[in-house]
């Protein structure tokens, strides 16, 4: 598995928000090809290193590189699919406006879409079981429906890397069985995918390889070799209080987060 | 007329701006304590909307009655303010709507109709209705002494008031889930201060109008904010503020014709609150800009000891200056001034281009390599980062490693003496 | 013609901040446009100073910048002095009101500007200022000024539709496609700032948002569709000013709060519409 080249690096990875560091320092180098999870207890930064990741926040310092290239220059090989509780599912979109989204990200803004356009969303719909529901209102969805729709949205930008945050968070039992056959699917046809997951029981069996973060990163590497009590005390454990501890004089005290 | 009638009249005069001056001081006093809260509560913007919806019920009171009786006035703006708040929480229950297009709505529509009702009296030519536009800008020289006396009094109740519920309030504003487990009555609790606030609002549209009403709430309660971490404090910064800003507001407008109070008073209120704002003890901007330079020379004057440590066999040799000048770690540094700082707090000494550090110098010095130390190791244990990434990450922290963090760190790492790199950690 | 010319004066301002509006309800961001349309105040002075009218598209351009600067300025207070963002928005708004209300009753009676238009604006002035078009046809130039902003409106929101769309419903999503969330924001707000201005003289500072918000939500109850909300909401606000003018004139009052007073009825009257319908919905269902 890990004889494959590096997918996705991390350098000296710094994210801060205010003067609160989200990530803090954080080096990796993931192969590709393989279902990846990322995990750490809540505000261990996930989201941020997904975002990071993606070009949608700004690291304070360091960077990452995907297909060991800038992201601007790689952005239409990835599919994103943010946090579903971050929307506003009373938007007023249907199923179908969303998952076109997906081409604009490939069309650009000001491009109409195509007949191609219109059959790969229609494939998309019909890969997670939503084509019967395209002309709905997102708002009459239920969780497991809106999480498949973001799934369709990414699918329907045809990357070759697939950036999803908690996509398993609030579904139903169907749709997770839904999501796991398409991630094997997916993994199959030499995709690669990084998954933010919440839920400890599951991740030996769902993912290839581990990175465990809690603002730093506690460890990389293939599930079998990180997956032990050691580095999951280290992570979910108290033994990192003293990391909120510093972070909080430098919040309070206005110290820069890197020295020079 | 004689001169003694003339000053007499002048007395009066000066009797009267003085009672008025007084008056909007308390009234913009008043507001300032009951918006702190209103701050606290991050209202902010409801504010804005009770503010502006105080005006149909201030003119349905003078459709009425047809007089100008400020108790009238009072009575009207409290009912359509409480009206307005009634319809902002009403909409958000039931609707899809998000508050921000709920509180713009409300505002001006309800803004809407007291413009309509104001200009339908201002066209039937009811010479009364003169004191009525005083009511968009304010006008402190409008109100008579009676009345002033009259919003005074219900301005220091509210004060009053605030201060007997003070702890329901704090408690509210903090963490009102809190205070429902508590067993505080929060809904009562919430409603008295709305009316409080609706109260407040009613006799403050007379000082400064209804279009900047929100400010007199506002503006004092967060310049306060930035002067103190303490509510007590706060509510007496907000208070004055307030009332400082009242008293020059209705001053100058009392200098010019066409000089509305409101638009005076704001500025007031705003050119203090920045003062606080900027000077903040622990939060304004130049405390923090300072604490920023602070930090700047700790760090340079630790990096400079840690160097001198390191050329000095653990302080016991001495270091040629130019040397130290061209450490590495030590590039781009002012090292003689930072040597000059140090040498006045006694930790080293500097003889014939020799650097010397003193007994207190070595202990320092020791600190801060132990405290790079110690965190270098603790990263390596408990972090996946690569080696060449340790030493940076501790220059950063090293400096930012308080005596309890140290200590919590040697316990946690188990007294340890040797770093990563196998170098000792000094004690 | 002086009630089709108020009329249509009206309704150019109805649809205007109805395409703004709109965005502004789907990106939570009313308060944001109620802070703009005091804030532009000092501006819209300063043109006046300028140029002696309103009708100078140039100026009132101009003008708009102090709309975008208490965006900033707002900004500024959150992110730099810390300040929660409610106060922010009340601080910065007030302040920058504050100052254009002072200008005006120093400096206004030189520069024809009356403070208490400020507030709800004189719409029935708007057939003083004729122009003609071609041979034969007049408008007001208020008019005018309305209908190229409409334009410019226009174009902004189909060409930017989708940049808008994406940035507006997923900002996330529309970050990691490349789109820049900062560009488009200021595209709006710019967008909000001279509809704001160009406004000004129908229906004054704080009444404008009754139009910025009011028919963008009703058709937000009536609608699932963003772009029949963007032409509903246009839609609802002309028929607003309509009734509305027609209220003033049987009221003898002013033709902004009138048609404010419209707005507010009518999104009455449609939430409990809804709240009716949604109620029988689920007697229908429970049955």
């Amino acid at each position: 598995m890990s004889k494959e080249p590096t997918l996705i690096e991390a350098h000296n990875l710094t994210v801060v928000y205010g003067r609160k560091p989200a990530l803090w320092n954080v080096d990796f180098e993931i192969p590709g090809k393989q279902v990846i999870g990322i995990m750490g207890p809540n505000g261990s930064g996930k989201s941020t290193l997904l975002k990071s990741i993606m070009g949608v926040v700004e690291p304070t310092s360091g960077f990452t590189k995907v297909y060991d290239q800038d992201i601007d220059d790689v952005r239409d090989r990835i599919s994103y699919v943010p946090q579903r509780q971050d929307i506003d599912w009373d938007f007023p979109a249907s199923v179908w406006d969303v998952v076109s989204m997906g081409r604009f990200a490939q069309r650009g803004l000001f491009k109409r879409l195509n007949k191609e356009d219109q059959d790969i969303i229609a494939q998309s719909l019909d890969k997670v079981g939503m084509l019967s529901f395209s002309k709905r209102q997102i708002s009459q969805l239920s969780g497991g429906q809106q999480q498949r729709v973001f799934l369709a949205r990414a699918l329907a930008q045809q990357g070759e890397l697939f950036l999803m945050d908690e996509p398993f968070a609030g579904v139903d039992i169907s749709t997770e069985e839904m999501i796991i056959d398409l991630l094997k699917e997916m993994k199959e046809e030499g995709k690669t995918l990084v998954i933010v997951h919440h839920d400890l029981h599951t991740a030996q069996s769902y993912f290839d390889w581990l990175v465990l973060l809690n603002t730093r990163l506690v460890a990389s590497g293939p599930v079998s070799e990180v997956f032990n009590d050691k580095t999951l005390s280290d992570t979910y454990g108290g033994k990192l209080t003293t990391m909120s501890k510093i972070t909080q004089v430098l919040e309070n005290k206005e110290f820069p987060i890197r020295h020079k | 007329m004689s001169f003694g009638a003339e000053f007499i009249d002048y007395l009066n005069y000066n009797y009267t701006l003085l009672i008025v001056t007084l008056g909007t001081g308390i009234l913009c006093l008043a507001s300032g304590v009951v918006g702190t809260f209103t701050f606290l509560r991050k209202r902010a913007l409801i504010g804005d909307v009770i503010s502006h919806a105080v005006l149909p019920g201030v003119t349905i009171a003078f459709m009425l009655t047809g007089v100008k009786d400020p108790l009238y006035f009072i009575l009207g703006a409290l009912a359509s303010g409480l009206v307005a708040v009634w319809v902002v929480d009403m909409v958000q229950k039931h609707s899809k709507l998000k508050p921000d297009t709920i509180l713009a709505l409300t505002l001006s529509v309800f803004f809407g109709v007291g413009i309509v009702l104001l200009t339908r009296i201002q066209r039937s030519g009811n010479a009364a209705q003169s004191g009525l536009d005083s009511f968009l800008f304010g006008k402190a020289a409008s109100m008579n002494v009676l009345d002033v006396q009259l919003f005074g009094a219900i301005a220091l109740i509210n004060v009053v008031c605030i201060f007997i519920f003070l702890r329901g309030f704090t408690l509210l504003s903090f963490d009102e889930q809190y205070a429902k487990g508590l067993g505080f009555k929060t809904g009562w609790l919430k409603t008295f201060l709305s009316v409080l606030t609706v109260l407040t609002v009613a006799i403050g549209v007379q000082a400064v109008g209804v279009v900047l009403m929100a400010a007199l709430l506002i503006t004092p309660a967060a310049g306060a904010r930035f002067l103190t971490n303490s509510i007590r404090k706060m509510l007496l910064f907000s208070g004055l503020i307030g009332a400082i800003s009242g008293i020059v507001g209705a001053v100058i407008s009392s200098t010019g014709t066409g000089m509305p109070t409101g638009p005076w008073v704001v500025v007031c209120l705003s050119v203090l609150a920045f003062i606080g704002i900027l000077f903040g003890k622990e939060k304004g901007l130049i405390a923090r800009i300072r604490l920023r330079n602070q930090n700047k020379t700790k760090i340079n004057n630790e990096n400079v000891l840690k160097a001198l440590y390191k050329m000095s066999d653990d302080g016991q040799s001495s270091v040629n200056l130019n040397d130290l000048k061209k450490h590495d770690s030590l590039e781009s540094l002012p090292v003689q001034t930072i040597l000059n700082g140090l040498r006045k707090d006694d930790l080293l000494e500097l003889v014939k281009g020799q650097v010397v550090l003193t007994e207190q110098g070595r202990i320092a010095s020791r600190e801060i390599v132990r405290k790079h130390r110690l965190w270098e190791l603790y990263l390596s244990k408990y972090f996946q980062l690569k080696a060449d990434h340790l030493h940076d990450d501790a220059e950063g922290i090293e400096h930012v490693i308080t005596p309890e963090i140290e200590r919590h760190l040697t316990q946690l790492l188990e007294y340890p003496d040797k770093d990563p790199h196998e170098s000792e950690i000094p004690y | 013609m002086n009630d089709f010319y108020v009329i249509l004066t009206a309704s150019l301002v109805a649809i205007n901040c109805a395409l703004m509006g709109s965005f502004l309800v789907m990106r939570k961001m009313v308060m944001i446009g109620d802070a703009i349309s005091h804030a532009v105040l000092p501006g819209i002075f300063i043109a006046y100073m300028v140029s002696g009218v309103t009708t100078n598209l140039v100026v009132l351009a101009g003008a708009a910048l102090s709309g975008i600067l208490a965006t900033v300025l707002i900004e500024w207070f959150t992110k730099k002095v810390r300040l929660q963002n409610d106060a922010s928005i009340g601080i910065s708004y007030t302040l920058l009101f504050a100052l254009g209300v002072i200008l005006i009753s120093r400096y206004g009676q030189k520069v024809d500007l009356d403070q208490e238009c400020v507030l709800y604006g004189d719409i029935e002035l708007t057939v003083l200022n004729i122009r003609e078009i071609f041979s034969g046809f007049y408008l007001p130039s208020q008019s005018v000024v309305l209908m190229a902003v409409l334009a410019i409106l226009l174009l902004a929101v189909i060409l930017g539709y989708k940049g808008l769309l994406l940035t507006t419903f997923d900002p996330a999503f529309a970050a990691s496609a490349g789109v820049s969330i900062g560009v488009w924001h200021y595209v709006l707000m710019s967008g909000v700032s001279l509809t704001t201005v160009v406004s000004f003289d129908s229906v004054g500072a704080i009444l404008v948002i009754s139009f910025l918000a009011g028919p963008p939500a009703i058709a937000y109850l009536l609608t699932e569709r963003l772009k029949t909300l963007l032409f509903l909401a246009s839609g609802i606000g002309v028929i607003c000013s309509i009734l509305g003018y027609y209220l003033a004139k049987a009221w003898d009052a002013s033709v902004a709060g009138s048609i404010s007073i419209v707005i507010g009825v009518s999104f009455v009257l449609v939430f409990f519409a809804v709240q009716l319908a949604k109620r029988k919905q689920s007697v229908i269902s429970l049955e």
